[in-house]
């Protein structure tokens, strides 16, 4: 729904157009706000590493939706773009070398290799957007899945750059002296490095979830749409595939590899070996979990790929030591991962965010039933007395996407 | 409408609310504090008397089973055996475990999940996964006892080795063909893991052949995934290498030494000491074949009592842990905790159990005895005196003896290993 | 030359379990359109069950053989039935996914019964068994290896030419609906190609393990290299998993086997992306493999 109008409801009232300022929606977004700030003043440092990890990898959920979920590429190598930004940040802000033993650095600041990783993995990902025009889906999926592989030969090969097998250590933001790594003081207030982290990530993770937002909103996001229901029927309306293909490309990697480079940073060391396959999986069954082509359901969806298994973890419900065999909470954790993903690929599968709008669904139903029906007939844009269907059944407004 | 509202938004709150109550749980918990003289850091507690200390090690996942597993338990077998005898100067010691499932990731969380708790790690397993922490908890002025033997990480100050690493594991054993069996100029080869693990192998081995003038004529590596060797053993079979070392793990060691046994190349074999598990014997094949190969390693044979420690770990292993059976890196992990005592013991001495307190008794270490199960280690600041030991054992692997080897050598340090710069 | 022949047989028996895998993952694509990400760990469940059998409950290798194939039979079919049946009609990349739930799930469930350690794998061979001819080792497991694949690959093609049920299959491969319409029973058609792949799955997995000497639960990572594979053969076709599988088993050995000549160009380790290299060039070519059909896509 673009612009307001008016509408004329069954019963002839005209209905004022909904501006966004509702009291309610302030409300909702007063109490989070005051939640967020609790939050970042009072919880511990473990705590921040379990929510910090989930914002990065929900950048890059966002990245994977962006290119599989609204633009219906599949795609298994989300881990290599990762990895592309990583490495990039590492040469353009890693330590300058000062012996033929140590690895390439160029020591440039945070605000020059944060964005260059994004931008390089653009470039790449640019390169490899035309493979999608000859290719269809599994067939794509597997030639992403190769990039995975080759990806790390390479990073393996190139020593000076990735420090081979072995790893290298990534550069941490700094504003000078201002290092995001260790406590300290803003305006008099001792902020920790998780806390510093976290406002670097929540400000990256809060724009590109607009700006994503913002684009399938806009005419090229339903481009997007239309080329993933039906890529022949998009083309004969008019949509250039090729340079939307090429837009879902440029702007997943770009985001796929700023991730990376968060993540490296964030997590200092890193070896070629992490940049896998498995991780690639990781991130297709965030999205799932999620809520494909939904800018919520990537968030969630990270939350429940990444951070879910560290909270369980937290509590400790279960021994970790023991032998590997039985049920420790490793085992544990891998198992309710596996069912998870089928569960809700069979009984919900448009994820967590998908379960939540059927939910609310469900809710207005029950609370305001004639009202709400009348609200649900506009929203269908279907008469709310059709003559040809009895007054009880009225259709429910499908789950599609949302932006 | 105004009730499913007020729902949605409460939920964040409470949540936020929950968080936070595990936060403040879990900071009020650990601090330490001052008493009677004695400064005390994290994870102590003076009026219980107990010091927390971390293990931070894969529970779960391929490398739990065959190292992560046992090293942790040779790990927390010692502490209760001093704890069951009184203590440290009255305190026992306590552990705090996580599975890292071998993640730099995971790891990265589980340490800051355990720092406001603990004094210090008493185990963190893995080079990767050492790594993403060791500057983290360098400026936590926390000491890590890394149960890990790659060799760059004798250049972090609060790093705390155990053990030979593997670099100068393969400079030992060469040394071991060249100057003890008298093999002049030999043909050898590597054949190594293409990760992080067999770099290592790889750099020693490119030492070994410097330092002993050996004939290199063959440097070959296979993917973890690999289950075909036989492109790799052709190729070592064509190069003539007489002796070839193994930096890979059990099941790789398997298809190499079954493979080339087949292609009928069977040149000295000499494995990596993870290239070995007791596990391998039990496959019919493969027994007659290890027999003649060699394992580097450390450490006293299992069930060796003339080693004077030795029968009270027997007694400790059969009263905590009685299900594991005999295992190279329950003694690692066992004697990794000798030393960790030895740090604990000195600093309750200085009266300072803060972790700048452990710093100091850790450098002014010098020696510690490890009762024979490894040799003497010494420690210093330089990068060089943090290796705490160069030597090696070369063992013959035999199926006859309880840990799947015995020793044909002493314990010892080669040339190379001796002069190997870090 | 003598190595050289060497390699080219490694390679060709290689080559044929990475077919035998291969076939398992295009037998079920062409009845129901879905890729079973989880046949690897069906492999790898398939090994230890074979493995077990042989050491834990000493049954003579081909029952414990026999054992192996109805236990991932039963799974296959069961999660085809209970899962599969009802996401019939939602988008490709979900039933991906579902499967690579599968994936995870039977792989902890086996670390879970039986640890992580090394088992010894399950052989009816000894190590030397086979012959030597002018330098150029023929073991006895590849010999076997590539004429099981043979003969498998003849059953099949006879199954699916000259029988009901094969014919019934291709049928509802080509078109459901139509299949419907001339009375065929979908279902079955759908457990039957399941149990198919699942015992050939098996089948590859015990021979893959003998080449092993010992196996852990990693080993099924290995069923990934089956993808260039069916890909380079072409998805949906039969011919074309086992020529695609042998065309990758020899690539992978062969550079394997001549790299550390290449190495200081190469660096290490390329043996590991060839496959995917050749892949990569062959859909450049044809984008729907050697052998594939090629997609019309109707409006």
């Amino acid at each position: 729904m673009s612009a307001p109008t008016m509408h004329t409801n069954a019963h002839g009232h005209i209905q004022p157009p909904r501006l966004p300022g509702s009291l309610s929606r302030w409300l909702i977004s007063g109490i989070a706000l005051f939640a967020l700030i609790l939050f970042f003043s009072f919880a511990s440092e473990d705590w921040f590493t379990i929510v910090n990890y989930t914002l990065i990898a929900a950048i890059a959920s966002l990245a994977l939706n962006v290119l599989s979920g609204y633009a219906g590429q599949v795609s298994l190598g989300i881990a290599f773009f990762m990895a592309i930004g990583a490495y990039t940040a590492a040469l353009l802000g890693g330590a300058r070398p000062t012996s033929s033993l140590d690895l390439q650095g160029f020591g440039l600041s945070v605000l020059i290799w944060l964005p260059a990783a994004g931008i390089v993995a653009a470039l790449v990902g640019a390169l490899i957007g035309p493979t999608a025009l000859r290719l269809k889906g599994f067939y794509l999926g597997i030639v992403t899945l190769a990039l995975v592989f080759i990806g790390q030969y390479l990073f393996k090969n190139i020593i000076s750059i990735t420090g081979g097998p072995q790893g290298r250590t990534f550069p941490v933001p700094a504003f000078g002296d201002f290092s995001l790594d260790q406590q300290n003081d803003l305006f008099g207030i001792a902020i920790t490095s998780g806390q510093q982290y976290f406002l670097l990530l929540l400000f990256i993770l809060s724009i590109s979830a607009l700006f994503v937002g913002n684009v399938m909103r806009s005419r090229i996001g339903r481009a997007f749409r239309a080329m993933r229901d039906h890529e022949m029927g998009a083309a004969i309306m008019g949509v250039n595939i090729f340079e939307i293909k090429m837009r879902a490309f440029i702007l997943s990697s770009f985001l796929a590899g700023i991730a990376g480079a968060l993540f490296a940073s964030y997590t200092r060391y890193v070896t070629p070996a992490y940049w896998d396959l498995t991780l690639s999986i990781q991130f297709v069954a965030a999205i799932i979990v999620g809520g494909i082509a939904s800018v919520w359901g990537s968030i969630l969806g990270a939350a429940f790929v990444f951070g879910l298994p560290q909270v369980i973890d937290h509590f400790s419900l279960l021994p970790t030591t023991g032998n590997t065999g039985g049920l420790t909470s490793g085992n544990l954790n891998a198992l309710i991962y596996g069912l998870l993903i089928i569960v809700f690929l069979l009984f919900e599968p448009g994820g967590v965010v998908g379960l939540v709008r059927r939910i609310q669904t469900l809710m207005r139903r029950f609370n305001r039933p004639e009202k709400e029906r009348d609200e649900v007939a506009e929203i269908t844009d279907l008469p709310a007395t059709d003559a040809s269907l009895p007054a009880a059944e009225q259709p429910t407004p499908t789950t599609g996407d949302n932006a | 409408m105004r009730t499913r509202k007020v729902l949605f938004s409460c939920v964040p709150v409470i949540v936020s609310f929950l968080l936070i109550l595990s936060g403040c749980a879990s900071n009020s918990s650990s601090s330490g504090n001052n008493s009677g003289g004695l400064k005390a850091g994290p994870g102590v507690d003076v009026k219980n008397k107990t010091i927390t200390l971390g293990i931070l090690s894969p529970y779960s996942g391929p490398v739990a089973d065959p190292i992560g597993i046992p090293l942790a338990n040779g790990v927390k077998a010692y502490f209760n055996h001093i704890n069951d005898n009184g203590g440290i100067n009255g305190f026992k010691v306590k552990f705090l475990e996580e599975d890292t499932q071998y993640n730099p990731q995971i790891e990265v969380q589980k340490y800051n999940q355990i720092r406001n708790q603990v004094l210090m790690i008493a185990d963190s397993l893995g080079t990767p996964t050492t790594f993403s922490i060791k500057d983290q908890a360098a400026s936590d002025h926390m000491l890590v006892s890394a149960a890990t033997l790659s060799s760059a990480l004798a250049r972090e100050k609060y790093l705390v080795l155990v053990g030979t690493p593997y670099r100068l594991q393969v400079e030992n054993a060469f040394d071991y063909v060249v100057n003890k069996l008298g093999v002049k100029n030999p043909a050898t080869g590597i054949i190594y893991q293409n990760d992080d693990y067999g770099q290592d192998g790889l750099t020693g081995y490119k030492e070994a052949v410097s330092g002993y003038h050996l004939n290199d004529v063959a440097r070959v590596t296979y993917a973890v995934t690999d289950t075909d060797f036989t492109a790799q053993v052709s190729q070592l079979k064509a190069s003539g290498a007489k002796y070839v070392f193994i930096t890979a793990i059990p099941t790789a060691t398997a298809g190499i030494i079954g493979t080339a046994y087949k292609l009928g190349y069977t040149p000295q074999w000499i494995l990596q000491s993870p290239a070995f598990a007791i596990g391998l014997l039990a496959v019919p094949a493969l027994k007659p074949l290890l027999s003649r190969a060699w394992v580097v390693a450390q450490g006293a044979t299992w069930g060796d009592t003339s080693v004077p420690a030795m029968a009270q770990m027997l007694q400790d292993v059969a009263k905590y842990f009685p299900n594991q059976k005999p295992d190279g890196y329950f003694e690692f992990g066992y004697s990794e905790s000798e030393i960790t005592y030895a740090i604990l013991k000195k600093a309750l001495g200085n009266n300072d159990v803060t972790r700048d307190g452990l710093f100091n008794a850790f450098e002014s270490l010098k020696s510690v005895d490890l009762g024979g199960l490894y040799p003497p280690v010494t420690y210093g600041s330089s990068p060089n005196e943090r290796v705490p030991t160069r030597d090696s054992v070369v063992y013959q692997i035999d199926s006859t003896q309880p840990a799947g080897t015995r020793p044909l050598t002493p314990d010892f340090t080669g040339t190379a290993a001796k002069q190997s710069q870090f | 030359m003598a190595y050289f022949i060497q390699l080219v047989f490694a390679g060709i028996a290689q080559g044929c379990i990475y077919a035998l895998i291969g076939l398992g993952f295009s037998i079920i694509f062409k009845a129901s359109e879905v890729i079973n990400f989880a046949q690897g760990e069906l492999l790898l469940v398939g090994a230890y069950i074979v493995s077990s059998g042989m050491f834990e409950w000493h049954l003579p290798f081909l029952l414990a053989l026999i054992l192996g194939i109805v236990v991932t039979v039963i799974i296959g079919t069961l999660f085809e039935r209970v899962i599969l049946r009802r996401m019939i009609g939602r988008p490709v990349f979900s039933i991906l996914m579902i499967t690579i739930g599968l994936d995870i799930v039977l792989r902890t469930a086996v670390i879970m019964i039986w640890g992580s350690k090394p088992i010894p794998a399950a052989s009816p061979f000894t190590i030397t068994s086979g012959f030597t001819v002018t330098d150029v080792h023929v073991g006895a497991n590849d010999l076997w290896t590539i004429a099981i694949t043979g003969i498998l690959c003849a059953i099949l093609f006879y199954f699916f030419r000259y029988t009901k049920y094969g014919l019934a299959m291709r049928a509802t491969a080509l078109d459901q609906e139509a299949a419907l319409a001339v009375g065929i029973n979908i279902r079955t058609m759908y457990a039957l190609a399941w149990g198919i792949s699942a015992a050939i799955a098996t089948i590859g997995g015990v021979f893959l393990a003998i080449d092993s000497l010992a196996i852990d639960p990693t080993f099924g990572g290995t069923a990934l290299i089956a993808f260039p594979a069916i890909i380079l053969g072409g998805v949906d076709s039969v011919s074309g998993a086992v020529v695609g599988g042998i065309v990758i088993g020899l690539t992978q050995v062969l550079t394997a086997g001549y790299e550390s000549r290449v190495a200081t160009i190469l660096g290490a380790g390329i043996h590991e992306i060839t496959p995917y290299l050749i892949m990569i060039l062959v859909l450049l070519i044809r984008p729907y493999g050697l052998f594939g059909t090629r997609k019309v896509e109707r409006i």
